[in-house]
């Protein structure tokens, strides 16, 4: 078995290339192994390749490598079904990120994209799991809900509902990452400026220099949500606004096992519940931890068509 | 709300980002712009409603207080550091 793995995932001795933070790691080559890739090594999977999410997903669709696995911050794992793909986001804590590039750690996530669902139910059996570098990981993945008697709803999300889950999700997204990437200063590891005054000037100009516009946009966002003049009106906000998704799914899910729309992406990273799309563009939200339950409901659907 | 321009340098040197005038003009429109998306949320009646942190169910997860073997070693994270010597991660003179 084959399979594709993110840049933003360690593996000793390769290169690290998260696509947020690129000059910063140039250079930079892995000092340890993530454990989904140890896991993999040790069930004598061969790495087809190791490269961005994009590339991962067309190594699988042209039969490269049977599953990819990439980095999750917002459901990007959605876009498999562009490549004809199934992509699942796992439950939050049901694969170690332990070797990932953390950006947003309430919410990062290791994505599984296949051509079929069984697929991914077999990576997620050999990579999921119980982790001590990870305490977050949960050890009761397949104990989660029976796929045969699993009903299905559609949720009926508004435009102000995609909207406001989305707001919430960039404030989070904003705080957790300028929180992360403090790491990133030019001391113990990758890039740092030349011509710097002092320890302070280091860290400004090593940042400067090797952060992109993109992290650099988010850091200034999260710094701006955390100060204390705005942290009750934008952050808490959010995270209010996050219960109040999460309860409402829960309320949707007392009387069924799976939830069926669009844009479920971001409101599944938010909630922390498992997501499958389809390579038809259908999407699926199940219970914490149902995980492979929800995979065996997605190819059921495929053999009944 | 409009995010002014000293309030994006403070934000920088807050964040430790050394900015050009060109980023700091760039980033005041883009910061406004995401500022005015917040106004969604608050359009939100969240009175009574408790803020969530993370999402995970797990609490105190302990382990035994032993030693482990780790992967990298010394010299492997020595060599990703800018510059060294003596086995030392060197830095610019701090007093």
């Amino acid at each position: 078995m084959k399979y594709a793995l993110d840049s933003g995932i360690q593996k000793k001795g390769d290169k690290v290339d998260a696509y947020e933070v690129q000059k910063t790691l140039e250079g930079y080559h892995a000092p340890i192994t993530a454990t989904v890739v140890k896991r993999l090594e040790e069930a004598g999977a061969e790495l087809a390749q190791h490269a961005g999410y994009e590339a991962n997903m067309v190594a699988v669709e042209k039969g490269m490598a049977t599953f990819a696995l990439n980095t999750d911050v917002g459901g990007e794992v959605m876009a498999a079904a562009e490549n004809g793909l199934y992509g699942l986001r796992p439950s939050y804590g049901a694969i170690s990120r332990y070797g990932m590039i953390a950006s947003a750690s309430s919410m990062d996530a290791i994505g599984v994209t296949a051509k079929t669902p069984e697929d991914i139910r077999e990576a997620l059996m050999l990579i999921a799991g119980p982790d001590g570098m990870d305490s977050t990981v949960f050890d009761d993945l397949a104990t989660g809900a029976k796929s045969g008697s699993m009903r299905v709803r559609e949720l009926e999300l508004d435009e102000v509902r995609v909207k406001t889950a989305e707001v919430a999700h960039m404030v989070i997204r904003a705080a957790e990452t300028a929180s992360s990437y403090y790491r990133y200063d030019g001391i113990r590891f990758g890039h740092r400026a030349k011509d710097a005054k002092s320890l302070k000037d280091l860290y400004n100009k090593s940042r400067a220099e090797g952060l992109t516009e993109d992290s650099k946009k988010w850091i200034l966002f999260g710094t701006y949500v955390l100060l204390g003049e705005n942290i009750e009106r934008c952050l808490i906000k959010a995270q209010k606004v996050r219960t109040m998704i999460i309860e409402a799914l829960e309320k949707e899910m007392v009387t069924t096992e799976v939830l069926s729309g669009s844009d479920l992406g971001v409101i599944a990273a938010l909630a922390g519940l498992p997501v499958v799309i389809t390579p038809e563009g259908k999407q699926y939200i199940g219970k914490r931890k149902s995980d492979l339950a929800l995979l065996q409901f997605v190819a059921d659907m495929k053999e009944a068509k | 709300m409009i995010i002014a321009e000293e309030e994006i340098e403070r934000l920088a040197e807050l964040s430790s980002l050394s900015l050009t005038s060109t980023e700091k003009e760039q980033f005041r429109q883009e910061l406004s712009e995401a500022n005015q998306h917040v106004d969604y949320l608050n359009e939100l009646d969240t009175d009574g409603v408790e803020p969530t942190y993370q999402v995970g169910d797990l609490e105190n997860v302990w382990r035994p207080d032993e030693v482990v073997e780790f992967e990298a070693k010394r010299d492997d994270l020595l060599a990703l550091a800018p510059e060294t010597e003596d086995n030392q991660v060197k830095v610019p003179r701090v007093l």
